[in-house]
């Protein structure tokens, strides 16, 4: 964090949450980098194995970007970004909710390939220690190893989530907490293996390939409506959020007659007070700040309503 | 909710157990078909594999699962599809780690080396896929166990 940029400023209990969710973040990106590595040298030919382990290799983005976004949104606004950077989590989080979306149908195509082929996943042997052990049990070790620190991480990141107003952190908390049910089925499709059930393994693949599906069409769904300008919502939900709905009533009631259009911009929210929501601005207002040719573009001209003297200089 | 992931997964280890020794199990039972019987094994150039280490292994094998040893002798492409079918048991005869059949069959790990133009190469058995039971058998033999 860079004490020196801080736009806008924000309450002290909120600066001590964010800090605590950057450290949570610090942790989850170590942990999931180890349990990346562990799961990488034990994978063999397992679908199951590759699917989770592409999913914790996956979950390294939200982190990643909300770290990138704690640090780049407090940069003050300048000529070429007048609004600042709050959005650089928007699309931050858009990416990562396509690459989630991506992967998932990746993985469910592949995994019901194996299974129309009728593949037979082959695993091997390693010797530890002078013993000859199958790679199914440490494969079954790595994933039990996979779903504890996501699932604690997981936890403990929801309150800051909610407390920040924070759509990656809380997507990435909703996403690690659920990180014991690809662990599960990883441990499942190769207990299949196990015992002769060569489809247990595709089959599992194809549940954790479900999960990631499911986490990247929930995560574009949120992603857009904010890119799209759409009215602030709740942090795990398409509905509109309680305060923007408070927002909205409080300037109607102050503004009798009018009407609100009111956005968020990463965890911020911008409201203005309009004549009606199709309300643009007029010919004599476009000829007097309009440039020539472009004035058509000019649709807005809004003052901030607690603008001091001292903000215009 | 984790409480009740680790039920499942105590439930399925313990079944694992319960299962006793025969953990991996082939799917298609070939340590059963070997086992007291005869050990089929697929080759391509000699009348037996002219690698020491290779045959050794493959004795060792036979010694373990208590069968003797059959070579039959084909082209790999025959041999490759015997193994699908489950007529070959193990294909032996120089099969680089690098054989472009690796879709088809089951690599153990590493036997024997070869020179592969200039380059030493390591070979390996290949046998009927996701036959993890006999591969861990064959595996054991490999690294001596009889």
């Amino acid at each position: 964090m860079h004490p020196g940029r801080t736009y806008p400023e924000i309450p002290d209990d909120k600066k001590k949450q964010l800090r605590y969710a950057v450290r949570l973040e610090i942790w989850t990106l170590v942990f999931l980098a180890s349990i990346v590595v562990v799961m990488y040298l034990v994978m063999g030919s397992s679908q199951a194995m590759k699917s989770a382990w592409i999913e914790d290799l996956l979950s390294l983005l939200p982190a990643t970007m909300f770290l990138l976004t704690a640090w780049y949104e407090r940069k003050a606004p300048n000529d070429r970004f007048s609004f600042g950077y709050h959005r650089v989590g928007s699309l931050g989080f858009f990416l990562a909710a396509c690459a989630l979306l991506v992967m998932g149908a990746y993985l469910l195509y592949e995994s019901a390939m194996s299974l129309i082929r009728a593949e037979h996943p082959t695993i091997g042997t390693v010797e530890i220690f002078g013993e000859r052990i199958w790679l199914g049990w440490l494969m079954m070790a790595a994933l039990l190893y996979s779903c504890i620190p996501p699932v604690i991480l997981g936890r403990l990141k929801k309150k800051p989530a909610e407390d920040i107003s924070d759509k990656i952190l809380h997507t990435d908390a909703d996403m690690n907490a659920a990180d014991w049910q690809t662990g599960l089925a990883g441990i499942l499709g190769i207990a299949g293996i196990s015992i002769g059930w060569w489809w247990a393994d595709a089959a599992a693949a194809g549940i954790i390939s479900f999960s990631v599906l499911k986490d990247g069409f929930t995560n574009v769904r949120i992603a857009l409506s904010e890119l799209l300008d759409g009215a602030p919502r709740e942090l795990a939900s398409d509905e509109i959020h309680p305060a923007a709905k408070a927002i909205r009533a409080e300037l109607q009631k102050r503004h009798p007659g009018s009407e609100v259009r009111i956005r968020e911009t990463g965890r911020y929210m911008r409201a203005v007070v309009v004549n009606s929501l199709t309300s643009q601005t007029t010919g004599d207002t476009r000829i007097q700040y309009g440039p020539g040719d472009h004035d058509w573009r000019l649709i807005e001209v809004a003052h901030s309503v607690d603008l001091q003297r001292g903000d215009r200089d | 909710m984790i409480g009740s992931a680790g039920r499942v997964i105590a439930v399925a280890l313990i079944g694992l157990a319960l299962a006793g020794c025969d953990v991996p199990a082939d799917p298609e039972h070939t340590t059963e078909d070997v086992r007291g019987k005869t050990l089929i094994v697929g080759i391509t150039t000699d009348d037996e594999p002219s690698d020491p280490d290779e045959r050794a292994a493959i004795d060792r094998l036979a010694k373990r699962l208590d069968a003797t040893v059959e070579y039959r002798r084909n082209e790999i492409h025959r041999q490759v599809k015997a193994l699908e079918k489950g007529e070959i048991h193990l294909l032996a005869g120089h099969l680089p780690k690098t054989t472009p059949f690796a879709k088809e069959v089951g690599t153990t790990g590493p036997v024997s080396s070869m020179l592969l133009g200039s380059k030493r190469v390591e070979t390996v058995f290949a046998l009927r896929k996701g036959e993890n039971g006999f591969l861990m058998e064959t595996e054991k033999a490999i690294g001596g166990g009889n």
